[in-house]
């Protein structure tokens, strides 16, 4: 494992031009190679839980708004 | 003379409202070419780190739509909000939460128990919850805190302009640009939108003297043959008389009754229970008894009464112990 | 410590606000536990004013007439 002081982090936050959030951490070692790359998304509703005994029907103009 | 700047910004939001300002057609080329856009996550590649960088108050109009979720939005609104001279809040999540503060009746560690643990379509079999920060082996990740409610944009910020809907309507969206850039914006706090509530623009007739014997579910509608008949006095739950005007009763017009999406109309307080009384003033029950047994059979009240509004309610969300 | 309820009072300005009235007249005594708002029918009474009511710490809300 190299050494994390070394490390060049590359932040990508937020990606843009799409629907939703994220952010992308790329780690790159003193050659400036890829060693990791990791994509975030920090974004939770919880619409799993709160569609819950909901009418059915409702749930069509609930759910679109995620 | 320099063009005014503006920048838009999403927190808890689904995109719609983003998508509505696009939606405005050919007009977005004339608003593209009146503003400098300086920040639009979901139009334009500008970074958290190019706001940072802004002056106090350099941009003229911030635009954000979604309500406060987490850590992370609450940090960029208060940023935006140090940048920007004049803030509005589009759609009903940066009003009063919207459909994402439906979760308010939950905690977060019961949503998050809920969607990692027990939902069948996860398979979670070590069990973790994602952590606000986590030591990769090349170096410390982060994600935002999840908070425990959802927040509306002004309990986290002054907000100057609203501009109601879930989608806002294009034109309402225009109309704010448009006074936005000549200058005749109301003073502040303003909302952005038309008078009265969505009887005031519904085609459809309420009858006075309209009784309802039992409360119906949108799964038992039939549209009444006669399109000058009230969805509520046909006992279907229609937010219309407690809902702000702007939306020229959209889904009424499409047979649907109005689910309230632009919020509360001036004057209110409490939404929810505005309705409520409507509800109650139509009922037709001579006894206590009688009332509940009619009312009883709505099936999720909270769900019906405060969709869009629940940070914003006298009610505020879930029980607390 | 025994606990002391704030409550709050609509009273019907033709009915149960005269008959407070007149139990104020006539030195009859109640706890000072309610504080009354008159109002001028009960059915002006909004559902949004109970709950404001509770929302800002009343443990009760007696709605009169
Ligand atoms: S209650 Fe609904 S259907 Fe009836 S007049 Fe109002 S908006 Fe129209
Ligand atoms: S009718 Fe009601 S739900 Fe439909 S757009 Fe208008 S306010 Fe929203």
């Amino acid at each position: 494992m190299k050494s994390v002081k070394s490390m060049q982090r590359i932040s990508i936050d937020p990606i843009t031009r799409l629907e939703g959030h994220g952010k992308i951490e790329i780690f790159l070692d003193e050659n400036g190679e890829v060693v990791n790359a990791y994509f975030q998304v920090p974004e939770l509703r919880g619409f799993e839980k709160f569609c819950q005994g909901r009418p059915v029907e409702e749930l069509a103009r609930i759910v679109p708004r995620i | 003379m320099a063009k005014p700047k503006v920048a838009v910004y999403w927190s808890a939001a689904c995109g719609g409202c983003d998508v509505k300002v696009l939606d405005t057609n050919e007009k977005i080329l004339d608003i593209a070419a009146a503003v400098d856009l300086l920040f639009w996550p979901i139009a334009l590649d500008f970074k958290y780190k190019d706001v940072e960088e802004m002056a106090d108050r350099e941009i003229d109009l911030c635009i954000i739509n979604g309500g406060i979720r987490n850590s992370e939005q609450e940090h960029i609104v208060k940023l935006l909000r140090r940048k920007s001279k004049v803030v509005a809040a589009l759609g009903a999540c940066a009003i009063s939460g919207g459909i994402p503060a439906l979760a308010n009746l939950y905690d977060a560690q019961s949503i998050l128990d809920y969607v990692y643990h027990k939902t069948t379509s996860i398979d979670n079999f070590q069990g973790p919850l994602p952590q606000p920060e986590y030591d990769a082996p090349e170096g410390r990740l982060t994600i935002p805190k999840f908070y425990d409610s959802v927040f509306a944009l002004d309990q986290m910020i002054d907000v100057q302009y609203y501009i109601p809907g879930c989608p806002p309507p294009p034109s309402l969206i225009v109309k704010a640009l448009t006074a936005f850039l000549q200058g005749t914006l109301p003073p502040p706090p303003a909302t952005v939108a038309g008078e009265g509530s969505v009887c005031d623009e519904c085609p459809r007739e309420r009858n006075r003297e309209a009784k309802v014997k039992k409360w119906k579910r949108i799964a038992q509608f039939t549209p009444p043959a006669d399109t000058k008949k009230c969805l509520l006095d046909e006992g279907f739950f229609c937010l219309g008389p407690a809902t702000q005007a702007g939306c020229e009763a959209l889904c009424i017009k499409a047979n649907i009754p109005c689910e309230g999406c632009m919020g509360k109309p001036q004057g209110v307080t409490d939404r929810g229970s505005k309705m409520l009384s409507y509800i109650a003033s139509l009922t037709d029950a001579s006894t206590e008894e009688e009332a509940k047994k009619i009312l009883n059979d709505v099936v999720d009240q909270a769900g019906l009464l405060y969709r869009f509004d629940l940070p914003k309610s006298l009610i505020g969300g879930r029980r607390k112990e | 410590m025994s606990f002391e309820p704030k409550l709050l009072g609509f009273l019907c300005n033709w009915c149960a606000y005269a008959g407070a009235d007149l139990a104020g007249v006539s030195r009859m005594k109640y706890p000072p536990n309610l504080r009354i708002i008159r109002i001028m029918c009960t059915g002006r009474l909004d559902p949004q004013m109970v709950l404001k009511a509770f929302a800002e710490g009343a443990d009760g809300v007696f709605i009169g007439g």
